[in-house]
C-alpha cells in the first residue's frame, strides 16, 4: 500500500499517453493523407493534386489499431518476463505481476481484435477470415484466456504460480509468431501497413509513432494501476484470513478452557456423587447390622 | 457532386461508422477496463475501513 516511485508517474503516464493519442486522432483525421484504394475509370486533380484512385478512409483505423496491437504484444513479453522471473526465484510478487500483465495484455487484445474486425468487415465484407494474422493473434487470444482458466482452476497458490507462470511463457511465444507472420507467411493477405522500407511519409509516420508512444504510455500506467489494486487487494484478504484464522484459534482456545470447566465440574460431581453413594451405602450397611456395633 | 468526384469518395462517407465505430471501440474497452479497477480499488477501500473497524473492537474487548 505504499506508493513506489512508479506509483507516482502513473497519472503522468496517463495523461501523457492520453495526449499522446488524442493528438495522434486529431492528426490522423485532419493532416495524414488518405491512402489511395482502386483505380478510377479517369484521372482528377483535387486540391492541385492529380489522384487516380478511390480514397480509402477505412485505413485510418490503423493509427491506433497498430499502436494497440503492438501494446499487447509488448505486455505479452512483460507477462513472460514475469513467468521467468517466478520460476528463477520463487517470489509471488512476479506471480501477481504475470497476472496483471496477462490481463493487461488481454485488454489490449480484445481492443485489437474489435477495431481490427470493424476494418474486416468493411474491406473485406466479412467479419473473419482464417488468415494466418488473423488466425495467430485469435490463438493469442485464447491463450490468454486460457491463462486465467487455468487460474482459477488451481487452488494451491504455490502450484497455481508456477503453472501459470510455465503456461505465460508457452503463451507469449505466440507473439512474435504473430507479429512476424504477415512478413513470413507469402499467403497472408493481412496488410502490412506501417513497414520501415515502405517510405511512409511523414505526415502519416508521425501520429502513427506518437499514437505507438501514447498507447506503450497508457499500457504501462494501466498495469502499474492494476498492479497497485490487484496488490492491495491481495494484502487485504491476506490480512482478512489472518483474522480469521486469529478469530478461529481464540475461538478455539474458548471452547476448550470451557470444556475443560465443564470437564472439572462434571469430575467434581462425580466424586461428590461417589462420595454421597459410599455414605449412603455405609449407612445402609449400619442400619442393616445395628448389633455388631453392640 | 461530380461523377468522377463521388466515385473518388465512394468509400470514404460508408467507411465513416466503421472508423468511429474502431476508434469508440478501443477507448471503450480502455474505459471499462480502467471503471472495474476503480471499482475493486473502491471495494479494497471499504475492505480496508472494515479491518479496521475490527481490529479496534478487538482491541476494545482485549
Amino acid at each position: 500500500m505504499v506508493q513506489s516511485k512508479a506509483d507516482r508517474l502513473v497519472p503522468l503516464l496517463l495523461l501523457l499517453g492520453a495526449v499522446l493519442t488524442a493528438v495522434d486522432v486529431v492528426w490522423t483525421f485532419t493532416l495524414a493523407p488518405l491512402v489511395q484504394g482502386a483505380q478510377l475509370s479517369e484521372p482528377v486533380v483535387i486540391a492541385g493534386q492529380m489522384v487516380t484512385t478511390k480514397l480509402l478512409l477505412s485505413q485510418k483505423i490503423f493509427y491506433l489499431h497498430v499502436p494497440v496491437a503492438i501494446a499487447s504484444f509488448v505486455v505479452m513479453a512483460f507477462l513472460a518476463y514475469y513467468g521467468v522471473r517466478f520460476l528463477m526465484t520463487k517470489d509471488r510478487a512476479y506471480d501477481l505481476r504475470a497476472y496483471v500483465a496477462a490481463q493487461v495484455a488481454l485488454v489490449f487484445i480484445v481492443a485489437t481484435m474489435i477495431s481490427g474486425d470493424l476494418w474486416t468487415c468493411f474491406e473485406w465484407g466479412v467479419w473473419w477470415v482464417w488468415e494466418p494474422r488473423l488466425t495467430t493473434y485469435f490463438i493469442l487470444m485464447l491463450l490468454v484466456i486460457g491463462y486465467f482458466i487455468l487460474r482459477n482452476a488451481i487452488d494451491d497458490p504455490e502450484k497455481r504460480a508456477r503453472f501459470c507462470a510455465v503456461f505465460g511463457i508457452i503463451a507469449f511465444i505466440d507473439a512474435p509468431i504473430s507479429f512476424f507472420i504477415t512478413r513470413l507467411v507469402p499467403s497472408s493477405i493481412h496488410p502490412v501497413v506501417f513497414r520501415t522500407d515502405s517510405g511512409l511519409p511523414p505526415m502519416m509516420l508521425i501520429p502513427f509513432l506518437l499514437g505507438l508512444f501514447g498507447m506503450l504510455m497508457i499500457g504501462f500506467a494501466l498495469y502499474r494501476y492494476a498492479l497497485r489494486v490487484h496488490g492491495d487487494a491481495q494484502a487485504v484478504e491476506e490480512l482478512k484470513e489472518q483474522l480469521e484464522e486469529l478469530d478461529a484459534r481464540a475461538n478455539e482456545r474458548a471452547a476448550a478452557a470451557a470444556l475443560e470447566r465443564l470437564s472439572a465440574r462434571h469430575a467434581v460431581e462425580v466424586v461428590r456423587e461417589a462420595a454421597c453413594d459410599a455414605s449412603a451405602v455405609a449407612a445402609r450397611a449400619d442400619d442393616e447390622n445395628p448389633s455388631k456395633e453392640d | 457532386m461530380d461523377a468522377i468526384l463521388s466515385e473518388v469518395y465512394s468509400t470514404v462517407l460508408p467507411a465513416a461508422p466503421f472508423v468511429l465505430a474502431a476508434y469508440v471501440g478501443i477507448w471503450l474497452t480502455l474505459f471499462v477496463y480502467v471503471f472495474s479497477l476503480w471499482k475493486k480499488s473502491k471495494h479494497t477501500s471499504e475492505d480496508i475501513e472494515a479491518l479496521k473497524r475490527a481490529l479496534e473492537e478487538r482491541e476494545r474487548k482485549e
